[in-house]
C-alpha cells in the first residue's frame, strides 16, 4: 500500500526529470515554463505522504536500509531544492536533482521489504535527531557540489569562447561562486550538528560518545575537510575554479566514505547495522560497546541485512 | 507589377491585398523615393482610400519596406490601382516591372503574419518591426484608413507575432556584437546593475558599447583615453568619468568590465590584470577587445576569473546566434501557417452567399424533420394531402426567412456587415460566429 505512494512519487520524479531536461534544452528563454517545478512538488509531496506513513507505522524513520536512507536523502535533496526554486530560479540543479530523486525512490520501491522490524538501538529519538540533521547537511553539501559543477562547465564554456545555447541556461559565474559559498556556510553547522547529534546517540545506544570505529574516522576527517575549505574561502581568499574544485573533491570523499561503509562495509563491525548517514558516527547493538547489554541484539538483523544486501 | 488581375480569392467580395515594395524586391533608392511620398502618411493614405475599388488601407513603411496593405471592393482593379500608385510614389519607370510586388488572399494574409513576426525582416527576429506595425496600424484606423477587415488582419498578426516570439527561439539571441557583449556580461556577473565599465578609447566604437551597458543598467563608466581632452568630451555625453591612459592602471581594478577600442596596440598585460583580480578577491572582470590591433593580451584569458572576448570571438558567437535564428525561424513558419489557417476560416465565414444558403438549409431541416414526425402519425393521409402539409410549412419557413435575407443581402457598410453576420451565425448556431 505505502510503496504504491512512493511509485507514483517516482513516476512524478520521471515526469519532472523529463519536464526540466526539456525546458532545459529548449531555445526559449529558461525558467518560462512552470510545468517541471509543479512535478517535482506533486512527486515531492507523494514522497512526503509515503514518509509520513511509514513513520507512523514503524515508529521510525525508515532508514534501516540502504535504499531507505538514499530515498530519505533524496526526499530533503528535493525539499531544499524546492525552497531555494522560490527565491531564485536554478534549473541546472533541478536538472540533476530530479533523475536523482527518481532513482532512489524506484529503489526504494524495489527494495521496500514487507516488514522490517526495527532494531532497538533506532527507536531512540537521537537517531531521527541525528540522521535527519547529517542528511540535511549533506543534501546542502549536494547542493554545493552541484554548483560548483555548474560553475567549471559554465566556466569552461565561457573560456572557450563557444558557449552557445547552454551558457543562457546556466546561471552566471559570480551567482555559481557565491551560492557555492552560501552552501558551504549552512552545510557546515549542519554537519556538525549531525555528528554531534550522532554522539549522543552513541551515547544512548552503546554508552559511549567516540568509538574510533572506521565510519566515525571519516566523519572526522570529512568535517575537518570542509572546516578547511570554509576557513579557506573565509578567510584565505580563496574563489573562483580552485574553490569549486575543492568543493567538488570535499563531496567527493563525502560520497566515498558513506558509500565505503554502507556498501564495502569498510566500517567493520560498526558499519553493519545501518545506514542512517552518510558520514555521521552510527552505533548498533552489535558493537563492543554494546557488548555489555546483548538483550539490546536487535532479533531482527538478519532480516535488516537481507534487505539492505 | 506582377501579372493578372484575376481576383483569386474573394470574400463578401472583398479581397485583401498587399502590393508594396521592400528589401527583397527593390533597391534602396526606390525605398528612399517611397519613404519619401509617404512621409505624410495620413495624407498618403487618403490618396490610396481614394483609388476606385480600395476600401481601406494599411501603410507599412519601414526602413526596409513600403507597403500597402488593402481590403478591396469586388470590383477589379483596386490592387493594380494601388500598384500602379505606388510605381508612380517610387519614381519607377515602365522598365521597372518586378520591383513592385502583389499578394492576394491567403498570400497577404500569410506576408502580414510574417512582417509582424519579423520573419521576413533583414535580421529575423529583430523586435522593433512589431511596434512600428502597431502605431502605422493606429495611425491608418485614426484617419479612418483602416476597417473592420485590416483591423482582424493586424491585430491578429500581432498575436501571431507574439506567439512566434515566445514559442520559438527567433529573437532569443542577440545579433549584434554590443549586445552580444551584454549577453556575455549577464552570463558572468550576477546583475549588471552597479557594475563599473572602463573603456580604453574614447571613439565611437567604445561608445556604443558604452550605451548599450548603461541600457542594460550598469552603475559607472570609466574613459580612458590618450588625449585626455577627448575622454572628457565623451564622459559628459556619457555622464562617466574621465581618466588621462598613464593612470588606468590605478582605477583597473575598480572596473568590472572593460572594453578596449584604442589604437596603439596592447595596453593591458597579464601583470595588470592578475594584480587587479588579486585587489578584487574573487570578483570576476569581464574583457572586451574590440581594437585592432588587440589592446589585451591573449594571456588574460588564462587568469581564473579574468574573461577576455576579442572581436573575432565576438563576430563567431554572433554568427551562431544568427544561425540559430535561421533555424528557430522554420519553427515560426509553421505556426503562421496554421494561424493563416484558421483566420483564412474565419474571413470566408464573412462571406454573404454560404451564410444565408446554411441559414436556409437550418431551417428547411427542421421543417421537414417535424413534418415527417407529425405525418408518421397520420397514416390515412393521402399524398395529395402530405404534399399540402409540405408547402404549407415551406410557406411559412420562407416568409419568416425572407425580410432577414433581404437584409443580410442588402447594401450595408463593411462593419455593419460583418457584426450581423457573426450575429446571425450565433443566433442560429450556424457554426464559429466569431
Amino acid at each position: 500500500m505505502h510503496s504504491l505512494m512512493l511509485l507514483l512519487a517516482a513516476l512524478g520524479y520521471v515526469a519532472a526529470s523529463i519536464a526540466f531536461a526539456r525546458s532545459f534544452s529548449s531555445v526559449r528563454a529558461p525558467g518560462q515554463s512552470r510545468a517541471p517545478i509543479v512535478l517535482l512538488s506533486v512527486a515531492f509531496a507523494l514522497h512526503s505522504i509515503d514518509l509520513l506513513l511509514e513513520v507512523l507505522s514503524a515508529g521510525v524513520l525508515p532508514v534501516a536500509t540502504f535504499a531507505g536512507g538514499f530515498s530519505f536523502f533524496a526526499w530533503l535533496l528535493v525539499g531544499l531544492y524546492l525552497a531555494l526554486q522560490a527565491s531564485m530560479s536554478l534549473a541546472v540543479v533541478g536538472v540533476l536533482v530530479s533523475p536523482l530523486a527518481f532513482l532512489a525512490a524506484i529503489a526504494d520501491v524495489l527494495m521496500r521489504g514487507d516488514d522490517v522490524a526495527v532494531p532497538e538501538a533506532l527507536r531512540s529519538p537521537w537517531l531521527t535527531v541525528h540522521v535527519t540533521l547529517a542528511f540535511l547537511g549533506n543534501a546542502v553539501f549536494a547542493l554545493a557540489f552541484a554548483v560548483s559543477a555548474a560553475f567549471l562547465i559554465q566556466q569552461n564554456l565561457l573560456k572557450s569562447r563557444r558557449g552557445g545555447a547552454i551558457v543562457h541556461r546556466l546561471p552566471a559565474i559570480q551567482t555559481l561562486d557565491r551560492l557555492s559559498l552560501v552552501f558551504l556556510l549552512w552545510g557546515f553547522p549542519l554537519l556538525t550538528l549531525g555528528i554531534v547529534t550522532g554522539g549522543f546517540w552513541s551515547m544512548s545506544a552503546a554508552g559511549r560518545f567516540w568509538t574510533g570505529e572506521p565510519r566515525e574516522v571519516l566523519a572526522v576527517l570529512t568535517w575537518l575537510l570542509y572546516a578547511a575549505l570554509l576557513q579557506m574561502r573565509l578567510l584565505g581568499g580563496l574563489h573562483g575554479r580552485r574553490a569549486a574544485s575543492w568543493t567538488i573533491a570535499a563531496f567527493a570523499l563525502l560520497l566515498a566514505s558513506y558509500l565505503a561503509v554502507n556498501i564495502l562495509q569498510i566500517g567493520g563491525r560498526h558499519g553493519q547495522g545501518v545506514a542512517s548517514g552518510m558520514s555521521a558516527p552510527e552505533v548498533t547493538a552489535t558493537g563492543a560497546g554494546a557488548a555489555g547489554d546483548p538483550a539490546r541484539l536487535p532479533a531482527s538483523r538478519a532480516s535488516v541485512e537481507g534487505v539492505r544486501a | 507589377m506582377s501579372g493578372s488581375v484575376v481576383p483569386i480569392v474573394k470574400a463578401a467580395g472583398r479581397e485583401l491585398v498587399v502590393v508594396g515594395v521592400s528589401h527583397h524586391t527593390a533597391p534602396v533608392e526606390v525605398r528612399e523615393h517611397l519613404a519619401e511620398a509617404c512621409e505624410d502618411a495620413q495624407a498618403f493614405l487618403r490618396r490610396v482610400v481614394a483609388l476606385r475599388g480600395v476600401q481601406e488601407a494599411v501603410l507599412v513603411s519601414t526602413c526596409n519596406r513600403v507597403e500597402i496593405a488593402a481590403c478591396c471592393s469586388p470590383e477589379p482593379g483596386g490592387a493594380d490601382a494601388l500598384a500602379g500608385l505606388l510605381a508612380d510614389a517610387g519614381r519607377i519607370d515602365s522598365g521597372g516591372d518586378g520591383l513592385v510586388f502583389t499578394l492576394r488572399g491567403r498570400d497577404a494574409v500569410r506576408h502580414l503574419f510574417r512582417v509582424a513576426s519579423s520573419l521576413d525582416s533583414m535580421i529575423v527576429g529583430e523586435p522593433q518591426i512589431l511596434g512600428q506595425l502597431k502605431q502605422q496600424f493606429d495611425l491608418s484606423a485614426a484617419c479612418d484608413a483602416a476597417g473592420p477587415v485590416l483591423f482582424r488582419v493586424f491585430h491578429k498578426s500581432f498575436s501571431v507575432a507574439k506567439r512566434v516570439r515566445t514559442e520559438t527561439g527567433v529573437a532569443s539571441k542577440s545579433v549584434s556584437v554590443a549586445a552580444t557583449a551584454v549577453d556575455l556580461a549577464t552570463s558572468i556577473f550576477e546583475s549588471l546593475e552597479g557594475r563599473v565599465v572602463m573603456l580604453l578609447g574614447a571613439g565611437e566604437t567604445g561608445e556604443i558599447a558604452a550605451r548599450r551597458f548603461q541600457a542594460a543598467g550598469v552603475g559607472q563608466v570609466i574613459v580612458v583615453n590618450r588625449t585626455f581632452e577627448t575622454a572628457v568630451d565623451l564622459a559628459r555625453e556619457l555622464s562617466a568619468t574621465p581618466v588621462p591612459l598613464d593612470r588606468f592602471r590605478i582605477y583597473l581594478p575598480l572596473a568590472d568590465l572593460v572594453v578596449g577600442s584604442a589604437g596603439g596596440g596592447t595596453l593591458v598585460g597579464v601583470e595588470d590584470v592578475t594584480a587587479a583580480l588579486r585587489e578584487r578577491r574573487g570578483s570576476p572582470m569581464f574583457f572586451i577587445d574590440l581594437a585592432v590591433p588587440r589592446n589585451f593580451d591573449a594571456r588574460i584569458q588564462d587568469l581564473d576569473g579574468a574573461y577576455l572576448y576579442d572581436i573575432d570571438d565576438l563576430a563567431a558567437v554572433v554568427e551562431d546566434n544568427i544561425e540559430e535564428r535561421r533555424r528557430e525561424a522554420v519553427r515560426g513558419e509553421a505556426i503562421v501557417e496554421s494561424e493563416v489557417d484558421q483566420f483564412w476560416q474565419w474571413f470566408e465565414r464573412l462571406d454573404v452567399v454560404p451564410t444565408i444558403v446554411e441559414l436556409r438549409e437550418y431551417a428547411d431541416s427542421i421543417r421537414r424533420g417535424e413534418v415527417d414526425k407529425a405525418l408518421a402519425k397520420m397514416p390515412a393521409m393521402s399524398d395529395e394531402d402530405r404534399e399540402r402539409i409540405h408547402q404549407m410549412t415551406r410557406g411559412i419557413v420562407n416568409k419568416l426567412l425572407h425580410h432577414p435575407t433581404q437584409v443580410l443581402k442588402g447594401e450595408g457598410s463593411t462593419v455593419e456587415e460583418s457584426r450581423l453576420l457573426s450575429a446571425v451565425r450565433r443566433l442560429f448556431g450556424l457554426g464559429d460566429g466569431s
